[in-house]
């Protein structure tokens, strides 16, 4: 990095109060006896000061108050959002991901061959095999009027709850 | 008391439903919302929609007002998250200093003056000029230092980046300032000095 830049930098720190006392004393010491330090620290602290004393906010118009407690006066301040997450569920989620893991894991662990060296050909990949299962034996009429019939229900479950809080006025 | 205090009082009682003190609010931070808006759209209405926009969410959401944070802070960073938004919409050109654009986004904020003629009235309209002049995240950054009051961390949790890089763009954007003066208003600075 230029010198002129790191001096620029200690210097803009010294003014904004970001170092600490020993700096500030030796940043004052530089300042006064380099005449680069000192010009640097003018320019700086005049723009410094023009931001603190010129610089001001910019105002809106005088009805700005007034337009935005008129947008708000038919709203509700709406609920925290953690009130939406149940922590049981993050929880319940959680401990299925992490039990699944350790399941997965201790499965793998479990079909490893520890006889095997890392220097030997022997390494084999354990094999898994899936058991068969025949999913068409399950699907037949009973099957699928069961599954609909839940369906049915949990529709009109959700219909009514919807009802309920559209009369509720929520 | 102090005024965090009163602020976290008057935040309990809007969240109980007296709803009018948010105008107590609303007064305090309108300037400096309405100010940080600006720096996004470059003009008074939409700054004032986005900045009553930002008033409206802070009060759906105020239940989310954790009070770890300063109010302030916490609601500059709707009117920033808003103000990005915005300028995603209106996929605005971000000016930088060796822009030319800059020239003519100065003739435009001076009402039809060329901006080597801005009859600049006070160095406080020079000075807004100017910043207006920057870029939009040095224009921020400045904005938030000097007029927000809102320290390097927090202008970092606003912008969304590093403390660090606020100090950098900080002082990046003071250096830009101070040559955009330098360049453009040398002839107000010498007339104030012999003023």
């Amino acid at each position: 990095m230029p010198e002129h830049i790191n001096i620029e930098e200690q210097i803009q720190d010294y003014i904004d109060g970001f170092c600490n006392d020993q700096e500030a004393v030796e940043i004052e010491r530089n300042i006064a006896v380099n005449p680069a330090w000192k010009a640097t620290y003018a320019s700086l602290s005049e723009i410094n000061r023009v931001l603190q004393s010129d610089f001001e906010p910019m105002e809106p118009s005088m009805r700005f108050s007034k337009n935005v407690m008129d947008q708000i006066a038919g709203l509700k301040i709406a609920k925290p959002t953690r009130q939406y997450l149940n922590p049981v569920v993050i929880w319940l989620i959680g401990g299925v991901l992490v039990t699944m893991l350790v399941f997965i894991i201790g499965y793998a662990v479990s079909l490893a061959d520890w006889s095997a060296t890392g220097s030997s050909t022997s390494l084999k990949i354990p094999e898994v095999k899936m058991p068969a299962v025949n999913w068409g034996g399950y699907v037949n009429n009973n099957t699928t009027m069961l599954f609909l019939l839940l369906n049915t229900v949990l529709g009109f479950t959700l219909f009514d709850k919807w009802l309920r809080r559209k009369k509720a006025g929520v | 008391m102090t005024s965090t205090t009163s602020e976290q009082e008057l935040i309990a009682r809007i969240l109980k439903g007296e709803q009018q003190h948010f105008a107590v609010l609303v007064e305090r931070y309108q300037s400096m919302a309405f100010t940080i808006a600006f720096r996004y759209t470059r003009n008074r209405e939409d700054a004032e929609e986005l900045a009553q926009s930002a008033f409206v969410k802070a009060y759906r959401s105020l239940a989310d007002y954790r009070g770890d944070a300063k109010f302030s802070t916490w609601l500059f960073t709707i009117v920033s998250s808003l103000g990005l938004s915005f300028v995603r919409k209106k996929k605005l050109d971000t000016l930088s200093l060796t822009n030319e654009k800059v020239q003519v986004a100065a003739d435009g904020m001076s009402g039809g003056f060329s901006a080597n003629t801005i009859e600049t009235k006070s160095k406080v309209q020079m000075v807004q000029k100017a910043i207006g002049m920057l870029g939009t995240d040095d224009a921020q950054v400045l904005t938030l230092f000097y007029q927000g009051e809102q320290s390097l961390d927090e202008i970092g949790k606003i912008m969304g980046i590093d403390p660090n890089t606020v100090k950098v763009k900080l002082h990046r954007a003071r250096g830009r300032l101070k040559k955009m003066m330098e360049t453009n208003f040398a002839e107000e600075i010498s007339n104030l000095q012999h003023a």
